[in-house]
This record gives structure tokens, C-alpha cells and sequence, in this order.
């Protein structure tokens, strides 16, 4: 039995994608994410930010094949051990918390959690024009990837900054 | 790509106590910005062209 969906890089959307058995579409894009280069001044290349969505609205009923194909692009995606992955979730505070939650409980049911390691960091934003808001973030890192603590280091910086000047 | 650590650590070194919260503040902005546009891409509401012309890029990591 199949463990999971067939997925394809679509050239002309530049994402991967997979239609489930009950013909709802998903896309997965892996976005060049320069947060790290940005906070350092250093080009650190081989961070993704990785957005998930279905492209319609459509409810999808139960189906574990979903996360399974997940699961199987991000191992695959680490399969070099030089790659990192941000994902973030925000928007109204209760919205992001569920995302995150279902990120997480996603996370400890991976097969691949032993040598892709997640962090995770509640970033507090300010913003005087559309009010405050958290940014629950996570961060995938292969724990053979050599620049393992220095990219944690990073990461761990936005929020660390971010508390130490309120 | 290999980064060296010394380096990594002098720079950062040097960088903390510049590092401002709006540089921060900034980037995970962006951050979290990025994701919306893709995801409204994925649902059809904006097009390549309009990421690519906010900066956005992908990438076929597999």
C-alpha cells in the first residue's frame, strides 16, 4: 500500500504538488529565506522558509496520506544535511497557536525527528499600526549539519533581541 | 556550504550589540509577509510575477 502521495516539482509554479484521493490539490513551495543573512551580514544560503497550503478552499476530510507526503518531502529535502528549514505561523493569536500546535504534534509523529532536530521560538512583534502580535517560529535543522550551532545561534538571536530591549 | 565558526562567532560577536530590534523586527516582518503572499499564490490570488517582483524566490531544493 501506498505510504504516500506522488508528488512533482511543477515547473511553471515553481512548487512541488500532490492531489489526494479526494482530488484536493497541495502545494508545497520552498521559499530562499534570507533572515539569516539579513541579521548577520553573512550570505548564508541553504535556509528555506516552508509554506504548505491546499490550492483551493475546500475541506479536506481526514486523510494521514497528507502528512505522510509531507513528511516524505521534508526527508527528502534533508537528505542534504546542509539544508534548514523556517516556518512560522501568525495572525490572530488563537489561529497561529492551533498551527503551530498541529506543526508540532506533525513534528513528534515524524520518523525523520531523531536526526532532524526543531526549535522553537515565540517571537513578540510591536506594532503601533496593526497592534501586536506573536510569531510562533520553528526551525528544522539536520544535526550532522556542520554549522549546526551557529545557525541555532541565529535563530535563537530574533527572539533574544527582541526580549532583552522591552 | 561551510561556514567558519570562528568567523561566524567574531561576527556575531561584533553584531550583538549593533543588532537593533528594527533590523529584527524587520526581517521576521518580511518573514511572515513572504508566507502570506505564497500562500495567496497557491490559492490563485496573486500571481509569479507579482512574488518575483516583491522578492521572492523559490527554490527546487529535491
Amino acid at each position: 500500500m501506498q505510504d504516500h502521495y506522488n508528488y512533482v516539482f511543477d515547473d511553471i509554479n515553481s512548487t512541488y504538488q500532490f492531489t489526494t484521493k479526494n482530488n484536493i490539490s497541495y502545494r508545497v513551495a520552498f521559499v530562499k529565506d534570507e533572515t539569516f543573512s539579513m541579521i548577520s551580514s553573512l550570505e548564508i544560503d541553504d535556509v528555506f522558509q516552508l509554506v504548505v497550503d491546499k490550492t483551493s478552499d475546500l475541506k479536506e476530510p481526514l486523510d494521514l496520506l497528507v502528512s505522510k507526503t509531507i513528511e516524505h518531502i521534508i526527508a527528502t529535502f534533508f537528505r542534504n544535511i546542509f539544508n534548514s528549514l523556517i516556518y512560522v505561523c501568525s495572525g490572530e493569536s488563537d489561529i497561529a497557536l492551533k498551527r503551530h500546535k498541529v506543526f508540532n504534534r506533525w513534528y513528534s509523529r515524524s520518523v525523520n525527528n531523531i536526526n532532524i532536530v526543531k526549535f522553537d521560538s515565540v517571537i513578540q512583534i510591536e506594532n503601533l499600526v496593526i497592534g501586536n502580535y506573536e510569531v510562533y517560529a520553528s526551525y528544522l535543522i539536520h544535526r550532522e549539519n556542520n554549522n549546526y550551532n551557529e545557525l541555532l545561534k541565529l535563530f535563537f538571536q530574533l527572539e533574544d533581541v527582541l526580549n532583552s530591549t522591552k | 556550504m561551510i561556514i567558519s565558526r570562528n568567523f561566524v562567532n567574531l561576527v556575531l560577536a561584533m553584531k550583538t550589540n549593533q543588532l537593533n530590534k528594527e533590523l529584527i523586527v524587520e526581517s521576521i516582518t518580511k518573514l511572515v509577509k513572504d508566507k502570506e503572499l505564497v500562500r495567496s499564490y497557491i490559492k490563485g490570488r496573486i500571481s509569479l510575477q507579482e512574488l518575483k517582483d516583491k522578492g521572492i524566490k523559490f527554490a527546487r531544493p529535491l
